[in-house]
């Protein structure tokens, strides 16, 4: 780790004693706000809508997209180069649509869980945007990269999230109606890592002001789409309601960050 | 009192002191206080007129109004280009010959400004607004005081009788009416037709106007000789070779024509698809309107005939300067040999003559190159295509081996800087020539350095009898001739052997500054030091991107004439001269805002930009125009000599920089929609000769104020932190 910042602090150190330009009439620090929205396509937003639903409730197909906000900050170490840092929020449901397996001979109306889980989610990003010949950061076309750490952490209520069923009772043997609703601790935390790609175009309004749009990927995400629409799964145990949502968070998170258009409004400060 | 009287004693030595032209020639400046034409915002201007235009009544007013902003424009930048002159001798002169013109009528007379036009081309032109301009090439031509006149009234005739604007509009209106089954041809044609009426109608208002006066009219048929034959030099005189000759050094007859080519008479040529009537029809006009009028009272010079020539003079000196700036040296050594005629001891022509030689002996060893963008395309022509006694100059040009003229050059130049020695640029070109001569191999130990005999004329003898390849019409002629012509090869590196033996025997400078076998200056085969080509260093990114970064520490630049202009194929008028303009100003405003940021040192000049009484701005503004006009001639990267102008280093001193940016934008939207924006910012050293910084960028955008500010600050962040 400190071999890593020992090399960063070299490069950084390095642009400033030969950059050229670098900034927008001398001014390189940018402080931004950015919203970013795709199509939500599987899973859920909190009324349940989706393009393509999958499960439970969420068949309607009805336009929904997915909503992040974004605060970075950004720093040109060059005329072509800024090294930037950036935290996004995002505030979304899992809609439930994974089938379980319950062993305990419990008879399932349904093998998928009723309703749905919150999601609140963090994703901190080290990025590096490169600007394009003729250009000169922070202004003008550039491509940006970096790692990604997607933090998130979920919570369900019990009487929106359950799966309804009925167990046979053993001494008349007549079934009785149960209201299944374990699905482990009520908050729970997960990390995942990612690599952001992007792309876009920023301008610069009386000097001050810099509007910024362009598009982002997530890596591993992009490359585990086919999966994610065909429910593939690669190892691991069977989705019992203990890991229920661990098994389905990640996808869900996936989706979020998967691609996503973005629009962004940053001051330059110094 | 005493400081009206100074002030008298200042305009009278303005006015009325004459150059000493039998030693030396300053070249022309304007002087005095600047007309409003240099002040005026022609934002207003344009808004006025086309205020007074719709009070009018008039059928053709959207074709007026473009008129009045595209003139308006052009006259702008014709008198803003640092060619026109203001308050100097010839424009104060031509003056005079307006008011005597004009006597009876002072009412059109005070609507009227004339200025001279730093221009080669025989030619004069008028504007609506009263602005007439005489080429300088024009005033070196004319022969009498009367011919100027009656020019001077044919341009007048154009102004009163509104032919620039009727012009304008009927061409606008032929181009409206289509091309319906008429072929570009036609359209030209008829575009010429109404032109040659117009042409007709001014000879004629012309000639009544003239007729006023006491001129002579047989001038005024006169002045369309002095237009049929613009193309020969303003005198005709023979080229001889003696010129160049030394007490030691006498240069082969084979070097000369024996004769030179007659005169085409193409007067009444076909002038179908010309603008102006041909001179046979204008003359037999004029003598018809000169009819049986009594002409005998009436004189050639009314103004004054000494005056009239010392202007002609005036302007035939700075002709050769202006030759030069268009690298047109033939040209400019032949004017300059005719006035050296007349005047000897002119140290101005010594240096014209020095520098013609030196740039021929360039052009020779291929390190002045002609293109495309040059005035001379194909290079210095050849003698054929030449008429009359200049055709010797060309023939002798041609035929002199380059290692041969580089050694009379060196003599020529030598001979001048010890005439002339304080005259350092004498001196640098006598410096160059004897680097010259190191670099070549043709024997520098065969020059007589102690005088023996006098020089056997052995070798002409064979060289006389050797017939120019005109003369050639049968192919035994042809052998003979090629026989003798290596005859002349084999001993013409005997004739020259004796030129510097006085130097030799004489000048301890001339010994010392000759090059040796071992010498630096023999060894050396880069060409010369100071313009050796650095296009090795440009980066060529890519077909929209190039650039060049400074290697040398920049700190100060004169900021000249930043430039903006929008082309708009979507609008009827393709250029938009008037959001150019305004564009134009805030780009000012950036580029000094940019520099004031990064606390980088500008000094701006641009001649939009002057008061009244900054005429010196105005004459610095000419000087770097000329030198960046003839540096433009070449290829861009090439360091071809800058030699029009002596007055480069003075300007350096003045503004203490001798870097000169130009920089600018181009925005241009195509009909398809596409927008493109052009950026560009060079800096010249302009005492080096040499491009030390460069930037070219083409955008596929707009031109944004993002883009612009984020260009410019670029370019002065990486001038501050060169190394």
């Amino acid at each position: 780790m400190r071999s890593k910042l020992f090399i960063f602090i070299v490069l950084l150190s390095h642009t400033f004693v030969f950059s050229q330009a670098p900034g927008h009439l001398g001014k390189r620090f940018v402080l931004g706000y950015a919203f970013h929205t795709s199509p939500s396509v599987f899973n859920a937003n909190a009324k349940n809508e989706t393009i393509i639903g999958r499960g439970g409730n969420s068949e309607s197909g009805n336009v929904a997209f997915n909503a992040i906000h974004e605060l970075s900050m950004e720093y040109a170490i060059s005329s072509k180069w800024m090294v930037c840092f950036s935290g996004r929020y995002y505030k979304t449901i899992c809609d439930n649509a994974e089938s379980i397996t319950v062993d305990n001979g419990y008879n399932l109306q349904s093998s998928r869980p009723n309703g749905y889980y919150n999601i609140r989610g963090l994703t901190y990003t080290l990025y590096f945007k490169y600007y394009g010949k003729r250009y000169v950061a922070p202004w003008g076309r550039y491509v940006m990269f970096g790692p990604a750490i997607n933090t998130s952490k979920t919570s369900y209520d019990s009487n929106v999230m359950n799966i309804k069923g009925a167990n046979r009772n053993s001494f008349n043997y007549n079934y009785r109606d149960t209201l299944l609703s374990d699905f482990g601790p009520k908050d729970q935390n997960f990390v995942g890592f990612n690599l952001m790609l992007g792309m876009g175009r920023s301008r610069i309004i009386a000097n001050r002001v810099v509007l910024d749009y362009g598009v982002t990927i997530h890596v591993f995400s992009v490359m585990s789409g086919l999966f994610d629409a065909g429910d593939i799964r690669f190892g691991g145990s069977k989705i019992s309601m203990n890991n229920y949502i661990e098994s389905t968070v990640k996808q869900r998170v996936r989706g979020v960050n998967r691609f996503n258009a973005f629009l962004k409004i940053g001051i330059l400060l110094f | 009192m005493i400081k009206y009287l100074l002030l008298f004693v200042l305009f009278a030595e303005t006015c009325f002191a004459q150059q000493n032209l039998k030693e030396n020639y300053n070249p022309l400046k304007s002087s005095g206080t600047l007309p409003d034409v240099f002040t005026q915002n022609i934002r207003n201007v344009i808004k006025d007129d086309i205020t007074e235009l719709n009070k009018q009544k008039d059928n053709n007013k959207s074709i007026k109004r473009t008129y009045l902003t595209e003139t308006n424009y052009e006259i702008e930048k014709i008198v803003k280009s640092g060619n026109a002159l203001v308050n100097d001798e010839i424009t104060n002169y031509l003056n005079k010959v307006v008011d005597v013109v004009l006597k009876n009528n002072q009412t059109l007379r005070n609507e009227l400004h004339v200025y001279t036009l730093k221009s080669p081309v025989v030619n004069a032109y008028s504007y609506d607004k009263g602005y007439v301009f005489i080429n300088i090439g024009l005033i070196a031509q004319a022969e009498t005081e009367a011919q100027l006149a009656y020019i001077l009234s044919h341009e007048i005739s154009h102004y009163t009788k509104k032919h620039h604007i009727n012009g304008y509009v009927e061409n606008k209106k032929i181009e409206r009416n289509g091309y319906d089954g008429k072929s570009k041809t036609d359209v030209l044609i008829e575009k010429c037709q109404y032109s040659k009426e117009k042409e007709s109608e001014a000879d004629i208002e012309g000639f009544k106007l003239f007729e006023q006066t006491n001129y002579n009219l047989k001038q005024a048929e006169k002045s369309f000789d002095v237009l049929q034959y613009a193309h020969l030099p303003f005198e005709l005189v023979e080229f001889k070779k003696t010129f160049f000759e030394t007490e030691n050094y006498t240069i082969p007859n084979g070097y000369f024509l024996k004769e030179v080519s007659s005169i085409r008479n193409n007067s009444n040529e076909d002038d179908t698809k010309h603008t102006h009537p041909n001179t046979a029809k204008r003359k037999v006009t004029i003598a018809e309107l000169i009819g049986n009028r009594d002409n005998s009272t009436r004189v050639n010079f009314i103004v004054s005939k000494e005056e009239f020539e010392y202007i002609r003079d005036l302007a035939r000196m700075e002709l050769c300067r202006l030759y030069l700036k268009r690298r047109d040296y033939p040209n400019a050594l032949y004017a300059a040999y005719i006035l050296a005629n007349k005047y000897p001891q002119n140290q101005y022509l010594t240096e014209v003559i020095s520098k013609c030689l030196y740039a021929i002996s360039l052009y020779g060893k291929g390190t002045i190159k002609y293109n495309s963008d040059s005035y001379l395309e194909d290079g210095i022509p050849s003698h054929s295509d030449i008429e009359s006694y200049p055709q010797q100059l060309y023939y002798f040009i041609n035929k002199m081996p380059n290692n041969e003229w580089t050694i009379m050059s060196l003599n020529y130049v030598f001979r001048a800087h010890q005439k002339f020695p304080a005259n350092k640029k004498l001196e640098s070109y006598s410096d160059s020539l004897f680097k010259l001569i190191g670099q070549t191999n043709w024997g520098i130990p065969d020059f007589v350095r102690v005088k023996k005999k006098p020089v056997v004329a052995k070798d002409t003898v064979v060289v006389d009898s050797l017939k120019s390849k005109d003369d050639i019409k049968s192919k035994t002629d042809l052998i003979a001739n090629i026989q003798k012509e290596t005859i002349v090869r084999a001993t013409d590196t005997i004739y020259y052997k004796e030129i510097y033996t006085d130097l030799f025997m004489n000048v301890p400078e001339f010994i010392g500054k000759f090059p040796t076998p071992n010498s630096d200056n023999a060894s050396s085969n880069t060409g010369f030091s100071t313009y050796s080509s650095r296009s090795s260093s440009i980066t060529k990114k890519s077909k929209n991107e190039e650039s060049i970064k400074a290697q040398a520490k920049i700190e100060k630049v004169l900021l000249l004439e930043p430039f903006y202009l929008k082309v708009d194929d979507q609008r009827p008028e393709e250029f938009q001269y008037t959001e150019s303009d305004e564009r134009q100003e805030k780009f000012i405003e950036t580029v000094n805002d940019c520099a004031k940021r990064i606390n980088f040192e500008t000094v701006t000049l641009d001649p939009g930009l002057v008061s009244s009484t900054e005429v010196e701005k105005i004459n610095d503004y000419s000087v770097i125009n000329d030198w960046f006009a003839e540096k433009f001639d070449a290829n861009d990267d090439a360091k071809n000599p800058i030699l029009n102008t002596n007055e480069i280093d003075r300007v350096i001193e003045k503004y203490g920089t001798q870097y000169v940016l130009k920089i600018g934008i181009v925005n241009y939207r195509a009909k398809s929609g596409i927008k493109r924006t052009y950026y560009y910012s060079y800096i010249y050293d302009i005492k080096n000769n040499e491009v030390v910084y460069k930037r070219y960028v083409i955008y596929r955008d707009k031109d944004t104020k993002d883009l612009i500010n984020a260009k410019v600050y670029q370019t002065f962040y990486e001038l501050k932190h060169s190394k």
